[in-house]
């Protein structure tokens, strides 16, 4: 039974880069960052947008909308301050009731007639509805619109219901997914050249199909050494438990191939982040996939995990929360990170922290320290581009695989392989459809 | 406004950015780009000083090792610093580069093209054409790149980034091309009218409107209003917005002071300096102006007026040129109208100066104000000989020092002949 822990602290938040061109808009806090500088990437022509929306919420979508465009005091100056440009209704489509056989027909409607080269995002009003739920306008029409290559971004009664902090949250989902970069971190991460969010056996949903043999899909976000979410790739179709690792190996190869073409280098340094503990038969695979496509590499296995009952409190705190970016060492290789206790980036809480269980394996040898992991893993909480909120708890390379395992969960196996199929991926897969 | 003090805080915030930029080992330099924008503006600015010899030697020296060792994986950065160092370090002749610096670009140029820009980037892509403006023919990536800034400039997405206005002007105006450069102007003027530029971009405007200010050269009492009140308004102190309580409970507060990026302050500093030469030589002094036209000396007035254009537009041997020939004119004419005969002539058909103001004695003219009219007409026409000076351009400080000395000798003798 362990009577103390040591532990250790990053003392300074990472600080985020606001412009491609220019290394001095940089700040720690996304909001202030967005307020001074606009986002890194400031080259987006106007987002063409189409809204989809029940007759009678339409007039609230369109006025969200020009608000967004025309600031809010919370977001002064809007789109074209805080983005550097303005979003552009190109389409108005109406859906009969607000149940999800009308959303389905007016989504159908709308891909078979459109052409997703001329839309950038698509705003859809919802019901709201629980996320576990499979059969929801959310998901159907999600999954319609993606297997056809168009992003979408969803709105319910809650967006109104707290409009105010919902403004910029929303505009910074749509930038995102309309192919801008929002921000990305100041400085490289260490001794990283590639980092991969994966995911190997996510289950798909049974929907329109026979038999009760569980499937699975495997799925990937690469992100480069400033954290900069790059591209998804998931496997081309679903298959049995059994075939994971033949799965992991397409995926991983992949994922190597396009980075290498988008980089012009070959990645040395990997590191790969996986919600689950790593299995010995999935550590030798990709030790195998990378012999075979890099030979000179190093790659370091890192499991996240927060389904545990450990907290730790700090009573010189004023709340007695952990401070954001504390850590205790449970071993030379394993920690317990706060991610979301006491910190001057934010003033709003969220509780009790509920820390990051963070492993560390590497091969062939220790290329990375669990120190240099603990800043890595606090960096990219700061990365999800579908919220301005200062305090995010989970890194993005799990929030992203988290968020597509929601769908996967819901969507058919027809709708996965139309989301895969290359014609659509060359579209969706540099811009985060599924956040 | 203290455009003096706000130069020297500007120059101060530049010279100690170099001072640890340079003190820092060659590899940890992680800024280039940065660094060749402060060398590109404070040249084209006709800055002078220990901070730029050594931003030259270090643009020398950088260009030499990147092309040894290679770019690294921030190529975007590395590659447009490189050929804006070079294009910089050439039109000011201090490059000392023993490599083939062109040939290595034309090598890599081609493979750098994403989505018809250069890192598909605007930004990277502006400074790179504008550094290769007389490469044109020479790289073929060139046109479509270009033509793509000017798809940018229909759709207006050119001015997302305001910092692109200032490169995308100069780029439109080496490579002559009229029609964009006005449209840049104009849609800038119209935002100006409109009140729609806001306050964190009015520098970039400012710096557009005031150096195109000739192709609205109808608005330039709006646009010297626009440039005095947004240089009035520059604060280099750290500044915090006014915002909603709420914000700071959900967003935290600030933490981070302001601090400038290293192109704004360039733009800045090249606004202040040419802004400050305007200030400073903006119009004949009344006295003058209305004693000459009562004379019906326009030619003399012409050329003071001449000078002042001239010193504005930078063209500064053509400056002290009519400032000589409006002192040596005015000269002529007064001792015409004294005397009643032609002026003395020199062999070779030069006014003869001493002749003349040996006459002017004579009517009343001190001995040593005499001697030191004779000596402003030298000073003049020392500096208007850049043939003379190998070529070199009078300095600015020694221009300004010429219009004084000019101004202060013709409003003297009007005064001594003609009050």
């Amino acid at each position: 039974m362990i009577s103390y822990i040591n532990g250790n602290r990053i003392e300074q938040e990472p600080n985020l880069l606001f412009d491609k061109s220019d290394t001095s808009a940089v700040h720690p806090q996304v909001y202030w960052g967005l307020r001074k500088y606009g986002p890194y990437d400031k080259d987006i022509s106007d987002i063409r947008l189409v809204i989809m929306s029940p007759i009678e919420k339409m007039n609230n979508v369109k006025k969200l909308v020009d608000e967004l465009n025309s600031g809010t005091p919370i977001m002064p100056g809007g789109m074209p301050r805080f983005f550097r440009c303005k979003i552009e209704v190109i389409e108005e489509v109406y859906v009969e009731s607000m149940e999800t056989a009308s959303y389905e027909k007016s989504a159908f409607n709308f891909v078979n007639r459109a052409d997703p080269r001329d839309v950038d995002v698509v705003l859809v009003y919802i019901p709201k509805t629980s996320r576990f739920l499979s059969n929801t306008p959310y998901y159907r029409v999600k999954a319609i619109l993606a297997s056809e290559g168009y992003p979408s971004q969803m709105i319910t009664e809650n967006t109104f219901a707290n409009l105010k902090w919902s403004y910029l949250n929303l505009a910074s989902a749509i930038f995102s997914k309309a192919g801008g970069v929002p921000w990305v971190l100041e400085d490289e991460m260490k001794n990283v050249d590639m980092l991969l969010g994966i995911s190997i056996s996510s289950v798909i949903s049974k929907r329109n199909r026979a038999g009760n043999v569980p499937r699975y899909v495997g799925y990937v976000n690469v992100f480069d050494s400033f954290g900069k979410w790059m591209f998804f790739d998931g496997t081309a179709k679903p298959y049995e438990k059994s075939k994971r690792l033949e799965q992991l190996k397409e995926l991983l190869s992949a994922a190597i191939s396009r980075f290498k073409i988008e980089k012009k280098f070959d990645p040395k340094n990997i590191v790969i982040h996986y919600y689950k503990r790593w299995g010995e038969q999935e550590k030798q695979c990709v030790i195998d996939v990378l012999n075979d496509i890099l030979g000179d590499f190093n790659v370091a296995f890192i499991s996240i995990d927060d389904s545990h009952p450990l907290r730790l409190y700090d009573m010189a705190t004023p709340d007695g929360s952990i401070p954001r970016g504390c850590y205790a060492y449970l071993n030379k290789n394993e920690i317990l990170l706060s991610t979301t206790g006491y910190t001057e980036i934010a003033s709003r809480r969220m509780g009790t922290p509920k820390l990051l269980r963070i492993r560390l394996e590497q091969y062939p040898e220790e290329f990375i320290s669990i120190d240099d992991v603990a800043f890595q893993v606090l960096s990219l909480t700061k990365l999800n581009w579908a919220t301005v909120t200062p305090l995010v708890r989970e890194p993005v390379t799990l929030l992203f695989s988290r968020e597509i395992a929601y769908l996967t969960a819901a969507i058919s196996e027809q709708d996965w392989m139309s989301i895969t199929r290359p014609e659509v991926n060359v579209i969706l897969n540099k811009r985060p459809w599924f956040i | 406004m203290n455009l003096e003090l706000l130069e020297e805080k500007l120059r101060n915030i530049i010279t100690e950015d170099i001072r640890i930029y340079l003190s820092s080992g060659i590899l940890e330099r992680e800024d280039p780009l940065g660094y060749s924008i402060y060398l590109f503006f404070l040249t084209r600015s006709g800055i002078e000083g220990d901070e730029v010899d050594a931003l030259i030697d270090w643009m020398n020296s950088w260009i030499e090792d990147i092309l040894n060792r290679g770019f690294s994986r921030f190529i975007d950065r590395e590659f447009t610093a490189l050929v804006l160092g070079y294009s910089t370090l050439k039109s000011i002749n201090k490059l000392q580069i023993h490599v083939n610096v062109i040939d290595k670009i034309y090598k890599e140029i081609s493979n750098l093209i994403i989505n018809d820009l250069f890192f598909g980037n605007l930004t990277y892509s502006l400074i790179i054409l504008l550094s290769l403006a007389d490469q044109v023919d020479l790289i073929k990536v060139f046109d479509p790149v270009l033509n793509r800034v000017k798809r940018y400039l229909e759709r207006q997405s050119l001015f997302n980034d305001p910092k692109n206005l200032v490169f995308a002007s100069m780029l439109f105006e080496r490579l002559d091309a009229r029609a964009e450069l006005n449209t840049l102007i104009d849609i800038c003027f119209e935002r100006l009218q409109r009140n729609e530029i806001p306050y964190s971009e009015k520098i970039y405007y400012a710096w557009v409107l005031w150096n195109y200010r000739f192709i609205k050269r109808s608005e330039l009492p709006t646009i010297v209003e626009f440039v005095e009140s947004t240089l009035k308004n520059v604060t280099l102190e750290s500044f915090n917005e006014k915002v909603d309580n709420s914000v700071k409970e959900m967003y935290g507060s600030d933490l981070k002071p302001k601090e400038f990026s290293k192109i704004f302050i360039s733009v800045l500093l090249d606004l202040v300096v040419n802004f400050k030469r305007y200030r400073l030589s903006a119009r004949v002094p009344d006295f003058i102006e209305r004693t000459l036209e009562k004379l019906g000396w326009e030619d003399v007035l012409l050329e003071l007026k001449n000078a002042l254009r001239a010193f504005d537009e930078n063209r500064l041997g053509d400056c002290c040129n009519n400032l000589r020939m409006g002192l040596a004119t005015l000269l002529t004419k007064i001792y015409e109208s004294l005397t009643g005969k032609p002026a003395p002539i020199k062999p070779g058909k030069s006014t003869d100066i001493p002749e003349i103001l040996k006459v002017l004695k004579m009517y009343g003219l001190p001995e040593d104000a005499a001697a030191t009219i004779r000596l402003t007409w030298s000073y003049t026409s020392e500096r208007a000989h850049i043939e003379k000076r190998g070529g070199k351009q009078p300095s600015v400080e020694e221009v300004r020092y010429g219009i004084q000395l000019t101004f202060s000798a013709i409003e003297f003798l009007l005064h001594l002949f003609f009050k």
